[in-house]
């Protein structure tokens, strides 16, 4: 549905992609007027008002409006891997219950939401990460980069030397069903009883070489997938190589995630979502990296601007310490 | 591209989260519920809250769609697993209903209504039983949309068109008697969990308990063959003033005036010719002499007059005096009908009269006869 015409529709959809991190929020309606220069007269007639009913043809009008900007804002994560600086939302707007929609820009948007300063203020990097995620052209460092942040999530995760490794580029385990010591031991040793069950994560990761830094990333190829389904399969199995190293029992529970620089087609997400496969994309990375790396990469200092050259050396830190299926867990 | 075949759309079971599930703003349910542009939405913007949220409002307001019965029925019994719906890939994780757009719709009220299931639904919502057609996903391409959406027509046009084969009225009676009998469900819990309104429950129910006892008085009195049908008696059942004279109890369920019963059934096989099997010979081109359900509806009528003397003859199974009284009393009062009367012989045709000269004349000796002792009869009453 064209607003007047279909350029118009256009017209709003760049508009909205190319808002400021640090846009203020302001209701869809104002926003399509004031992109589209119209009149008071003209925006009377054509976009509602918070007191317009609902099953107004205008009201219709701002849905169909907000649906092509969420489906534009998916398009370019989902196409692009890249985080747009714009948000859009549907709140409360007056005292009868009625919902507007709302725009804003995605920093603004953060910091009013209760996110702390400094992750904020590292998010505002998220277009130099991203480039920095796209120019890995070297499937090794994407796995050191995956075995930090999971070193960062749990409380052991390593990456792995890279041959007879098995599919498997990094694992990581939490210990899970803690009870008190008070109801299974005889002397009070500490609060908590660790039971020895973890769950364990393995990782595969997939560099999208060849890729620039800003290119628009490929699509993975399925055998990638088959790779980290069969990886863990065999780790189920007695021949996998990991039982020992990372403690992977016959009944463990075991949850595969895919770490990727390039893009999953609908089909091949969907074949992840339907085989309880997690995947980190580039969109997700970008985030992980902003709430994990160490301060060094955005120091505070230099008004948490994004450090390639520390990223590099926590990423290299995890390199040096890759894990060796041969070394048993004492 | 990996497509459905729209002339043999194959697909595999699965059992999807609801919200997992997007409602299809193209779904035919809507046309001439939503605007044009509504169902006119682009593949890519279908899964998006606004269009999500426009098409469950439509579907929860409308009350064509009739999603008070459905939401009672599934808030009652669960989602029935054997009714699954269609739906397509729509992207990495969503999948759009083709069909079953309602049901999804009743589903997503319950899970968000503050309201919550009891345990043994709520079991039943976690997943919704799926018919995944076969073929790549969605993914924003109109053209792969409207393939699906081609593919589900077989599967809607059965449902829809073709349609499931209602039950006869005897069935359906039966059914819920069952359920009423069998299982000890009230009245009020057949029509929360299976969706007809409770007056509905109420007079097939009774339709059905008058029909079985006139089963009865069909062996007792060795009727020839079963004639009257459930409708006979829904008809009666609508009826209060035949509830009441039949004695319609709230608290037995049943009606009690046993000698009302007989009557009425007396009444209606007598009028409608009804022999007993001994006394008939073969009766292949047997026809009723009149309706069963005008039958019924002019001893409705005759009761709705509370007319003592019309009631009295009816007990009696004087059937005839109760009609000729209710016919005086419909044609109105005396003076009304005396004027009737003359003017009915002030308008007689010379071709009238000579039709049948010898009758006629001894028809008005008669009503001669008949007048002067009617006259007498009311100057004796006003002296």
């Amino acid at each position: 549905m064209a607003i007047i015409s279909t350029d118009d529709d256009q017209r709003v959809v760049e508009a909205y992609l190319a808002i400021s991190s640090d846009t203020v929020q302001v209701e869809l309606s104002s926003f399509v007027a004031t992109t589209l220069n119209l009149n008071p007269s003209q925006r009377a007639q054509l976009l509602p008002d918070p007191t317009t009913p609902a099953d107004d043809e205008r009201v219709l009008r701002l849905e169909r409006i907000a649906a092509m900007l969420i489906a534009a804002r998916n398009r370019t994560l989902q196409d692009k891997a890249l985080i747009p600086s714009g948000v859009i939302f549907k709140q409360s707007a007056g005292d009868a219950g009625q919902f507007s929609y709302f725009i804003e820009g995605l920093i603004h948007y953060l910091s009013r939401s209760g996110q702390e300063d400094s992750f904020v203020a590292r998010v505002r990097n998220k277009d130099e990460i991203r480039g920095y995620l796209c120019a890995i052209g070297d499937g090794v460092k994407l796995e050191a980069l995956a075995g930090s942040i999971l070193r960062k999530m749990f409380a052991a995760a390593y990456a792995t030397r890279g041959s007879f490794d098995q599919g498997i580029d990094c694992f990581a385990s939490d210990e899970i069903l803690h009870l008190h010591s008070w109801c299974l031991n005889e002397e009070m040793v500490s609060d908590l009883q660790r039971l020895g069950e973890r769950v364990h994560i393995i990782a595969s990761c997939k560099a999208n070489e060849g890729n620039d830094a800003d290119g628009k990333p490929a699509i993975l190829p399925p055998a990638h997938l088959r790779e980290l389904i069969g990886g863990w399969l065999i780790q189920r199995c007695d021949s996998g190589l990991w039982h020992r190293r990372a403690g992977i029992k016959f009944l463990s529970p075991l949850q595969l995630l895919l770490v990727t620089t390039y893009r999953l087609s609908d089909p091949s997400l969907s074949l992840c979502q339907e085989m309880g496969v997690a995947v980190w994309g580039v969109p997700g990375l970008i985030y992980l990296i902003c709430e994990y790396a160490p301060d060094e990469i955005f120091p505070a200092a230099g008004g948490h601007v994004f450090s390639v050259v520390e990223l590099d050396k926590w990423v290299g830190m995890a390199d040096q310490d890759r894990a060796v299926p041969e070394v048993a867990v004492a | 591209m990996n497509t459905t075949d729209p002339n043999r759309p194959l697909g595999t079971d699965d059992e999807i989260e609801p919200h997992r599930l997007l409602l299809d703003s193209g779904n035919l349910r809507l046309l001439e519920h939503a605007p044009q542009e509504l169902l006119e939405t682009p593949a890519d913007q279908i899964g998006t809250s606004p269009i999500q949220d426009r098409v469950w409002e439509i579907i929860r307001r409308e009350p064509r769609f009739k999603l008070a019965g459905l939401i009672a029925s599934i808030r009652s019994m669960g989602f029935l697993r054997s009714d699954r719906l269609i739906v397509a890939r729509y992207d990495g994780s969503k999948m759009l209903v083709l069909e079953g757009n309602r049901r999804l719709a009743a589903v997503k009220v319950i899970l968000e209504s503050k309201t919550k299931p009891q345990k043994h639904v709520a079991e039943t919502l976690g997943t919704l039983p799926c018919y995944v057609l076969n073929g790549d996903t969605v993914s924003g391409d109109d053209s792969k949309l409207k393939i699906y959406r081609d593919a589900a027509l077989q599967y809607i046009g059965v449902r829809h068109l073709t349609g499931i084969e209602q039950w006869e009225p005897a069935s359906r009676y039966e059914f819920l008697a069952r359920l009423i009998d069998d299982k000890h469900m009230t009245p009020q819990q057949v029509s929360e969990e299976y969706g007809p309104p409770l007056s509905a429950v109420l007079r097939d129910y009774r339709a059905h308990l008058l029909y079985r006892r006139f089963r009865d008085y069909e062996l007792e009195f060795k009727l020839k063959k079963h004639r009257l049908t459930y409708n006979t008696f829904a008809e009666a059942t609508r009826s209060p003033d035949i509830r009441t004279w039949l004695g319609w109890s709230d608290d037995e369920q049943n009606f009690v005036t046993e000698a009302h019963i007989r009557n009425f059934f007396d009444y209606v096989v007598k009028q409608i010719g009804i022999q007993p099997m001994l006394l008939e010979e073969d009766d292949q081109d047997w026809t009723p002499e009149e309706s069963a359900e005008a039958v019924v509806r002019r001893y409705r009528d005759m009761l709705k007059r509370e007319d003592s003397e019309i009631n009295s003859n009816l007990e009696q199974g004087d059937y005839a005096k109760a009609h000729e009284l209710f016919e005086l009393r419909r044609a109105g009062r005396l003076e009304q009908r005396l004027k009737g009367y003359i003017n009915g012989l002030t308008s007689v045709s010379k071709s009238e009269m000579q039709e049948n000269p010898a009758n006629t004349v001894k028809l008005l000796d008669d009503l001669s006869r008949e007048a002067l002792d009617l006259k007498s009869i009311i100057e004796k009453l006003i002296r």
